[in-house]
């Protein structure tokens, strides 16, 4: 009896317990994703021993992640490794399959499901090896032959797991379909830039980040969302300017699908010429650049367009305070053409006509304008060619009329007179693109380019009138023209020869027109006239070519490399420069999240931006090398350590030191305004050196999602020479010990979201006259000394810091039509902050007043950008 | 180029706002400028003292000078033309004058002080190299009616990195005599003489050219940056530790010297010679003279359309600049002038 109630009550035992017996790893790996919100990547070959194998031990809800992977892996026939967010398995002793010695590569593009968009930087992951798709949207991938289990996943989109049984090279074209979370998985393997990627100091900013983050006036612009980041910087307070570790304007490769161009903002810095309704991909690099970059040697920005919608004509429609806004994009021939334009401008261009006649005697406007337009073709399997166009362009002018008269007794003069000016600068950019795939295993673009830039000022003085009884009838007209035109052809191909070699190689070449300055009058009295050269700029032509080729390397699962080697030539006025460029970067990855990285780079460029040391009139000019003057070379370290083991978090600290050569700046004393002609004898070459420490930090998933920056950094110029600040160092113009940005993001529901970012910075540097001091005349007659404003040092003056909070917020709502429409309503400078945008002098010195009483130099702030207030409304259809 | 006038319209159309900046904050109120050029081949020596405020500068003269050479007080600096300095009268440095013989290597230490305020300067005597005339000839040239020609022989001195500046003065003596053929009265002095060397390569030192200016009028370009080498400094990089020939050109009409304007119109007889001097010159008074030339064409003001100019300054507690040359000279005896006695009618 007691036998068999003893039997019965294991019996029971054994079913009412919980069914650990039965439980299999399969099972706990859904219970694993369920509360850790992970991944498992396995091989399709490994889905039978998962299925057969039960887990090590019990699972508590309450563990560590690690733990919980300990307790089901350990002592089973299943090795695990944790990647961040993703966990791959592979079998503890390798099964006794069939050899696997053929290897076949599948390859084709990633696109989005809804509208045919190619997306870069997608990953496709099988086991431990992937590839990214690239600038256009293909992906190549070797493996041996047999079955596997892909992932393919991009921020934003849901994965997609795909089983395929791999016997020949195959393509395939992935589409996935947009979520609305930012937090999607992140395939790690190959990445171009970014965390995930080889590269320190490089990062890739999703352009929905840039749409949420609190700008100028409601305004989402690219540059400003950059300059959140460590490392980077604007020039002036509240401009988009780019200064990234220590460089100057000019230093930055800035890409416009491919095309370098020269002038990237409006209003002087107050908007980027980039619209986020047509960018795709934002790419910076700050340091250890990949050997397809080269001309500049402070970063590379590289900024993708829409392709646009294969599928829908789609668009949208923004007016607010400032700027109106228009996007149009929709397949012309289903699947195979497509266009996309995108158009922005300032009110006052709608009113340009009506003012002109309107206010014809007393005529007045300011206005800009961005077209972005872009045609895409599928021309077949292998083939896709882009043209691409953008014009953007700044205008003012003004007309007014005004009489005067003089009624003295000797002189009796009546005039009417016409004054007028007008300005524009501004950038056409055009671009004709084909990818072709030779292989599955090799992708060429080539791309033929055109990118003018040019600035043009007009002022004209007409004058009529009667004097002493005789009539007079003059006009002077003045005009101003700088520009650069360059015309380029680039090669470029990716080639995956084995699944852990991806080499990219290819060539460009540029041939660059610049004309930096002429300046020219004509005047006429009655009959005669005269023409004046005031400024006669000789123009510059330099042949700009290069070859390059880096490969992107996986060492087993820890460490990668990319070594590259970029050899550049430019050539002008009968003399070559040659330019060899070793690139190196490595990343170790350990278990954990955590990584390191290292990388080097030695950088040419071969124009120089001019710019004053003074800041409240400087007069930019862009000119080339010459026979004379040698190209800017740069060498830069970078080291840095990050962790993405925290879910949702990602931590990096990083340090740099680029040292920099032949760098300009304007002698002592040198008129700002006459520097077209024998500019070279204006500037001296001197040496640079920058570095320092960046620390970053960011949340990218949940409700509230953010980021926090900071760098500290020091930037120094030195001219041994003598000829500038007598030979000692200085700091740069643009030297901030102090860069501190914080932002935030936080989505009440679908429709609602508010986003904040708080931006600390020291202040910039300026030549200043601190005093007044007494100059000594060798050789002179009488009193031999004369009182001067004294300048200590170039750059000696430090301006106070600034700092600012933005604050926007999103309202969505959906139309009668079901069309997505939102307000944004924002505010700039939300406590007030009077930071400095302009600095203003004024010399007030008054013979024989009492000194001590009053400046005889007073500085100034400007500030422009107060409390701002601004709402814009998106109808989108 | 980029101007900033829209921007600032627009500024004011949106209700900018100016702050001023309180930029001299943590600058001494006051302090002393010392300022003198002193030589080797000179035994009378000038020193100009001005007591800087942050806005003004005004003379000194109730400063104190001493000279200090190797460590030992050598002289003390007196105040020249004392009697003008009133309360109303305004000017920017007084002269103070002291004798002492500065030898090639001399350490030289200047010490001024009034008050609590108290600058100090030691600069040291360079050694000097030489100076040769080769030929002179008068000649006419391009830019000038006549002109005294002369070429010059510059020996550098060997093993290191040497600054330079030629300088030339015209010592006259003049004998008015009267009719009876006594002697009525005798002068003499001394003028800086100002030549042409800009087409000389090695004397120009890569400042603009008579050239360039040349080449710009021919094209009808009327702006140009105007810094040029005023006062004849240069580095001996074009002809290191080796001799080279230079070329200068004076004009005639400054070698003449006439004494007193307002003389009677008596016969006289004129005694010329011209000194031309090689200063061999530290690098910071080469720093010194070529801030100079970067700060005339704006007339030494500030100005935002101009690259300021860094002035250096070797003085201690105070601003001011002190140098020290050593010099070597060639004298060129010229002809002497007799001038006839002119009817005082046409006179």
């Amino acid at each position: 009896m007691k036998r068999t109630q003893l039997l019965l009550l294991l019996t029971l035992l054994c079913l009412l317990l919980p069914a650990r017996a039965q439980d299999r790893l399969t099972t706990r790996m859904e219970q694993l994703r369920g509360r850790y919100d992970i991944h498992f990547i396995y091989d399709a070959s490994l889905h039978g021993l998962l299925e057969a194998t039960a887990p090590s031990r019990t699972f508590d809800a309450s563990l560590t992640l690690e733990d919980a992977l300990h307790r089901t892996f350990d002592g089973t026939a299943v090795a695990w490794q944790r990647r961040g967010r993703n966990v791959v398995l592979k079998a503890a002793r390798p099964a006794p399959a069939a050899p696997r010695t053929r290897r076949v590569t599948l390859s084709g593009h990633i696109t989005d499901a809804a509208s045919g968009e190619t997306l870069i930087g997608a990953g496709v992951l099988s086991g431990t090896t992937g590839a990214v798709t690239n600038e256009f949207g293909f992906y190549s991938l070797t493996l041996p032959a047999g079955k596997h289990l892909f992932l393919t996943a991009y921020i934003g989109y849901d994965p997609v797991r795909l089983e395929l049984d791999l016997q020949r090279d195959t393509t395939l074209n992935f589409t996935l379909h947009a979520h609305a979370s930012l937090d999607a998985a992140r395939i790690v393997s190959r990445k171009d830039a970014g965390l995930q990627s080889v590269h320190p100091g490089s990062f890739e900013m999703p352009v929905s980040l840039i749409q949420r983050t609190p700008a100028l006036l409601g305004e989402a612009d690219v540059i400003k969302a950059l300059q959140l980041l460590p490392g980077v910087q604007g020039g002036q307070e509240g401009f988009a300017g780019l200064h990234v570790r220590g460089g100057g304007p000019e230093e930055n490769l800035i890409l416009l699908d491919g095309v370098p161009v020269y002038n990237m903002d409006h209003i002087l810095g107050l908007f980027s010429i980039f619209q986020p309704e047509a960018v795709k991909n934002v790419t910076l690099f700050k340091g250890a650049f990949p050997a397809r970059y080269g001309g500049r040697i402070s970063s590379i920005l590289d900024i993708r367009t829409n392709d646009g919608n294969m599928r829908q004509t789609k668009g949208s429609l923004t007016v607010g305070l400032l700027n109106d806004k228009f996007h149009l994009e929709g397949p012309i021939l289903r699947d195979r053409l497509s266009y996309s334009v995108s158009v922005r401008g300032l009110h006052s261009i709608l009113a340009e006509p009506l003012l002109r006649i309107l206010l014809k005697n007393d005529y007045y406007n300011y206005y800009f304008y961005d077209l972005n337009g872009k045609l895409t073709w599928r021309a077949g399997d292998r083939d896709r060619l882009y043209l691409s166009l953008y014009r953007g362009t700044d205008n003012g002018g003004f007309f007014t009329d005004y009489q005067s008269k003089t009624d003295l007794v000797s002189i009796h003069d009546t005039k009417t007179s016409r004054l007028g000016a007008t300005l524009n600068w501004g950038s056409t950019v055009g671009a004709l693109r084909w990818n072709h795939i030779f292989s599955p295993r090799i992708f060429a673009n080539a791309t033929l380019s055109v990118n003018r830039y040019r600035t043009v000022i007009d002022f004209s003085r007409a004058t009529k009138g009667e004097r002493i009884g005789e009539s007079y009838d003059n006009d002077l007209r003045a005009s101003y023209r700088s520009g650069i035109l360059d015309i380029g052809a680039r090669m470029d191909f990716d080639w995956t020869p084995a699944p852990d070699h991806l080499v990219k190689f290819g060539a460009e070449y540029i041939r660059h027109a610049f004309r930096p300055e002429t300046l020219s009058s004509v005047t006429r009295a009655g009959e005669e006239q005269t023409v004046r050269n005031l400024l006669l700029g000789s123009d510059y032509i330099g042949d700009d070519a290069s070859l390059y080729a880096e490969d992107n390397i996986s060492i087993g699962n820890h460490l990668s490399l990319n070594p590259g080697l970029r050899l550049s030539c430019f050539s002008t006025q009968g003399r070559n420069y040659f330019s060899l460029q070793p690139r190196v970067s490595a990343k170790f990855a350990m278990d954990g999240g955590l990584s390191f990285k290292a990388g080097y780079s030695r950088m040419a460029q071969y124009v120089h931006l001019l710019s004053s040391t003074t800041i409240a009139l400087p007069l930019d000019l862009w000119v080339p090398i010459t026979k004379d003057i040698k190209p800017v070379v740069s060498d830069q370290y970078s080291l840095g350590a990050y962790y993405n083991g925290l879910p949702g978090w990602e931590f990096s600290l990083e340090a740099y030191w680029k040292e920099m050569d032949n760098l300009l700046e304007y002698k002592d004393g040198v008129i700002l305004l006459a520097n077209s002609e024998g500019w070279e004898k204006q500037v001296e070459t001197g040496r640079g050196r920058a570095r320092g420490i960046e620390l970053f930090a960011s949340k990218t998933t949940g409700k509230t999602t953010g980021s926090l920056s900071y760098t500290l950094a020091w930037s120094d110029r030195w001219f041994p020479d003598g000829s500038i600040n007598a030979g000692r160092p200085f700091p740069y113009k643009y030297d901030r010990r102090h860069n501190l940005s914080l932002t935030l993001d936080h989505r009440f529901s679908e429709k609602v979201d508010l986003s904040a970012s708080w931006v600390f910075m020291s202040g910039g540097t300026l030549t200043l006259p601190l005093r007044e001091t007494a100059i000594l005349f060798p050789d002179a007659a009488g009193m031999p000394v004369q009182q001067a404003p004294y300048v200590a040092a170039r750059n000696n003056y430090r301006l106070p810091p600034t700092h600012r909070l933005n604050i926007g917020v999103n309202l969505r709502h959906t139309t009668r039509k079901g069309n997505e429409a939102v307000w944004n309503i924002s505010l700039y400078n939300a406590y007030n902050a009077m930071n400095p945008n302009f600095i203003l002098y004024r010399n007030d010195f008054i013979w024989g007043k009492d000194p001590a009483s009053e400046d005889s130099l007073a500085l100034f702030k400007l500030t422009v950008l107060p409390i701002l207030p601004a709402f814009s409304y998106t109808y989108h259809f | 180029m980029k101007p900033r006038i829209t921007i600032l319209t627009a500024a004011l159309l949106t209700g900018a706002c100016t702050t001023p900046i309180d930029y001299q904050s943590g600058q001494e109120p006051e302090l002393i400028i010392m300022n003198a050029f002193l030589r080797t081949d000179e035994t009378e020596h000038t020193v100009w003292l001005s007591r800087g405020q942050l806005n003004d500068v005004n003379a000194l003269p109730d400063a104190t000078l001493d000279c200090y050479v190797n460590g030992t007080l050598t002289a003390s600096g007196v105040l020249q033309d004392a009697e003008r300095y009133t309360e109303n009268y305004h000017t920017t440095a007084c002269a103070f004058r002291f004798s002492a013989k500065l030898q090639p290597g001399d350490e030289v230490r200047l010490e001024a002080a009034s008050g609590e305020l108290h600058a100090s300067a030691t600069v040291t005597a360079p050694l000097p190299a030489r100076l040769a005339a080769v030929d002179t000839v008068s000649m006419d040239s391009d830019r000038y009616m006549h002109v005294l020609a002369c070429h010059l022989q510059l020996e550098d001195r060997v093993g290191e990195t040497n600054w330079y500046r030629l300088c030339a003065v015209l010592d006259g003596k003049k004998q008015s005599i009267s009719d009876t053929g006594e002697t009525v009265r005798n002068e003499s002095g001394r003028n800086a003489v100002s030549f042409e060397f800009s087409n000389d390569p090695i004397l120009n030192d890569g400042y603009r050219t008579q050239d360039d200016d040349l080449a710009l009028a021919e094209s009808g370009v009327t702006l140009g940056t105007g810094i040029y080498n005023r006062f004849c400094s240069f580095r001996d990089q074009a002809f290191a530790d080796r001799t080279a020939e230079v070329d200068i050109q004076i004009p005639t009409s400054s070698l003449h010297y006439w004494g007193t304007y307002n003389a009677q119109p008596l016969r006289a007889f004129i005694t010329r010679q011209l000194t031309l001097r090689l200063l061999t010159l530290s690098e910071e008074t080469f720093s010194y003279l070529a801030a100079l030339n970067a700060g005339a064409p704006q007339g030494y003001s500030w100005s935002i359309l101009t690259e300021p100019v860094h002035i250096p300054s070797n003085v201690q507690d105070g601003l001011g600049f002190v140098s020290l040359s050593s010099a070597s000279s060639v004298t060129l005896r010229l002809p002497d002038v007799e001038v006839p006695e002119i009817d005082v009618e046409d006179w």
